[in-house]
């Protein structure tokens, strides 16, 4: 479950923030004919509803209803005794508690009025089937279609509300590791757990790569394991929302000539991508690295009910967390940093964690 | 492969030939993970997943993303393991390639559309009651690891008890949980708070509401350990308790007694609910029984936190020895406030074993 703060600060996030959200979706559905779009969340996939809504399950799964006008219907598959608290952290017209969520959408699109039948249902593939089928099987002849695409289509650049909770992820991320590994000794797991859940983070994964003197991949830390002479620890970190990924490498002897190299690129090859999603820039850069070469790069960002997605296309003024493997003579160095990409001319790209502090 | 996993592998190998299956599809999740947990012992984390398990034992998952992919090889070495962005139409693909095979899928009701649409969709069996059957029934194996679950609970309310101080917010009780939970190796939470006093009427995920003295501080604390969860169930005062604090909950204490009195293989979910809820009749709260004021007596734990049976009067399942499951009679108490009391338990023929070692009293929290 989420298990960290659920907490809906109004002053970090007006309702003005949903309301343009949801006419953005809104205005996109009338252009496509829609009559409603629904939208699923559950524990693993909450990105798209918590955008509209700020409504996150912290258990089970429920769907929202946006329908052409006014803040979207949830109908949530939990007890009706915790309605009153999904409607004081959420913004939201209504909440339907039911145990059959398939049921109580096909009574809430009959009696809206519809002007088009027409249902866009984002991550229509993903849905669970007994939801989808609810509505084929609705008396009205509802046309489903997909409208995932419609979706991402709103979903970015990021608005300002975004990035302010982006970057405060992301300096609770980076709080935690600054201090994580002192002396060469072992990382205080636990401390670092702690530290970004106090902070006020929503939930935080943690990930290791053990040893990477030998592999490059990350593993759940979930178990104590033993720790080379280089390891990496990557924090998952959603505070409101908001998710990002903050990764770090960490030497037990060493003289810094790779650290102060990797810092180096990061500060030269980031600010170039003023052209949204082409990530030519960090290639371009890796001379900077010596005497580390470039491994490569992920993005990984939000477009639908994931948090965190590959995206091939990265849509200009997203937030994304950039996963960089490095390589050096003596193994590998893995490094994850958020990043807001360029909108426009105006607004260059940025690292969500300053130079200084990361 | 743990011993839990051999245990489980056969016991699907053994389902498999009897139903004359040639495999199982599972679909999971992070909040659904016990299908997946229990055919190929792997818990997804980010994303969904889609494991296909055959009687010989060949394993393929398919996760989304290279992060979930990187995580799910190391947990399933010897898996095929597809790390995808396109979930469904591998899945699809996979399973055609598989070829005219019998294979039965669990859960139905949560299987995603797109797996089962169109004239070309796998043809597959409902496989989610045969797979609910041999997740009910604990083997040795499961049992022991309840027990150590049980214990992380024990010693995980502990750590709650000295975090609950007076000016501490309830989220900052909760990280020193979690923090608690990682150095100790426990995969994953389940947790609901609550503090206040007459005012409060349930438990929610923790928020910014600070401690105060006098406060009731409840907790459902559910530990997982190596996949399975325990629970428990207690109500704390901050300082010194009232004396109709003290008084109110006897009738949790009693209610659980009552509960556990008749557990034991072949009774019913609803009548360990029933003996549960005499009791609060007995002393005309039977209003607070209800759904008005709490969801159900206990329940099903295991690979899902909030498994089935539920403990309402109405449910006829009965309960078979090896089941582990919670009594917990959590409910609203118009002199008190929301209360909580529950123990985890595995039943047996004649009884019941219960690893918790909390002492079932309205705990006190110095200041």
């Amino acid at each position: 479950m989420r298990r960290g703060l659920l907490n809906w600060s109004k002053e970090e996030l007006p309702e003005s923030v949903f309301d343009g959200r949801v006419e953005r979706l809104q205005g996109a559905m009338g252009d496509a004919g829609l009559g409603a779009v629904l939208v699923y969340t559950n524990f693993p996939r909450p990105a798209a509803v918590s955008y509209l809504t700020h409504f996150v399950p912290y258990w089970n799964q429920c769907l929202a209803v946006v329908l052409p006008e006014g803040p979207p219907v949830l109908i949530v598959s939990l007890s009706k005794r915790v309605a009153g608290w999904i409607m004081e952290t959420a913004h939201v017209a209504d909440v339907i508690c039911t145990p059959n969520i398939g049921a109580e959408l096909t009574s809430l699109l009959a009696g809206a009025g519809l002007a088009s039948n027409k249902i866009g249902i984002v991550e229509l593939d993903k849905m669970p089937r007994p939801i989808v089928q609810a509505v084929l099987d609705a008396d009205a002849g509802y046309d489903v279609s997909d409208a995932s695409a419609l979706f991402a289509g709103i979903r970015n650049p990021a608005d300002e509300a975004e990035v302010t909770l982006s970057a405060k992820a992301a300096k609770m991320a980076a709080d935690a590791l600054s201090g994580a590994a002192q002396n060469g000794g072992d990382p205080d797991l636990a401390a670092i757990e702690r530290d970004v859940r106090l902070a006020g983070a929503e939930d935080v994964f943690m990930d290791i790569a053990p040893d990477l003197t030998q592999d490059a991949n990350y593993i759940r830390a979930d178990r104590p394991m033993e720790l080379g002479a280089r390891y990496a620890i990557r924090l998952s970190v959603v505070y409101n929302g908001s998710w990002v990924r903050y990764g770090r490498s960490f030497e037990r002897a060493g003289d810094g000539e790779a650290d102060a190299a990797i810092a180096e690129y990061l500060t030269a090859a980031i600010p170039p991508l003023n052209d949204g999603g082409d990530l030519q820039p960090l290639a371009a850069h890796a001379g900077s690295l010596a005497p580390l070469q470039w491994g490569g790069v992920t993005v990984e960002g939000c477009i639908g009910t994931r948090p965190l997605q590959l995206l091939p296309s990265p849509p200009a003024g997203a937030i994304v967390s950039l996963g960089f493997s490095f390589q050096g003579a003596q193994g590998h160095w893995l490094v994850d940093e958020p990043v807001i990409l360029s909108a426009n001319a105006i607004i260059p790209a940025a690292r969500l964690v300053p130079a200084a502090s990361a | 492969m743990s011993k839990v996993h051999e245990e489980r592998s056969q016991r699907i190998k053994d389902t498999l030939a009897e139903q004359g299956l040639d495999g199982v599809l599972v679909y999971g999740n992070a909040w659904r993970v016990d299908y997946l947990r229990f055919a190929v012992d792997y818990s997804v984390l980010e994303g969904d997943a889609v494991a296909i398990v055959f009687a010989d034992g060949d394993t393929h998952i398919i996760v989304e993303g290279r992060v979930e992919g990187a995580r799910a090889r190391a947990a399933r070495p010897d898996a095929t393991v597809t790390a995808t962005d396109d979930l469904i139409g591998t899945a699809r693909a996979q399973m055609k390639a598989f070829g005219n095979r019998k294979i039965a899928m669990a859960p139905v009701d949560l299987m995603p559309f797109g797996l089962s649409a169109g004239d070309d969709a796998p043809r597959m069996e409902d496989g989610t009651e045969l797979l609910d059957a041999l997740m009910r029934v604990k083997s040795p194996a499961e049992v022991e690891t309840i027990r150590r679950a049980t214990d992380m609970a024990d010693k995980g309310y502990e750590v709650f008890v000295d975090a609950a101080k007076p000016g501490r917010a309830e989220f900052e009780v909760v990280a020193e949980i979690e923090g608690f939970f990682r150095a100790e190796g426990c995969q994953e939470n389940f947790m609901l708070i609550g503090s206040g006093g007459v005012e409060v009427m349930g438990m929610h995920p923790a928020g910014t509401r600070r401690i105060e003295v006098g406060d009731l501080v409840t907790t459902e604390l559910s530990p997982c350990v190596d996949g399975y969860y325990s629970q428990i169930c207690r109500t704390l005062v901050v300082g010194e308790p009232t004396e109709l604090q003290l008084k109110s909950f006897t009738v949790f204490q009693d209610a659980v007694d009552a509960g556990f009195a008749i557990l034991k293989a072949g009774v019913t979910a609803g009548e360990v609910a029933i003996a549960e809820n005499d009791v609060f009749r007995a002393r005309g709260l039977g209003k607070y029984t209800t759904s008005e004021y709490t969801r159900v007596r206990g329940h099903s734990l295991g690979l899902f936190v909030d498994g089935k049976p539920p403990l309402l009067e109405d449910v006829e399942t009965v309960l078979e020895a090896g089941a582990f499951l919670i009594i917990h009679p959590n409910t609203y108490h118009p002199d008190a406030g929301y209360m909580v009391l529950g123990d985890a338990a595995v039943v047996t023929d004649d009884g019941y074993i219960s690893f918790s070692k909390t002492p079932r009293e309205l705990i006190v929290a110095a200041i």
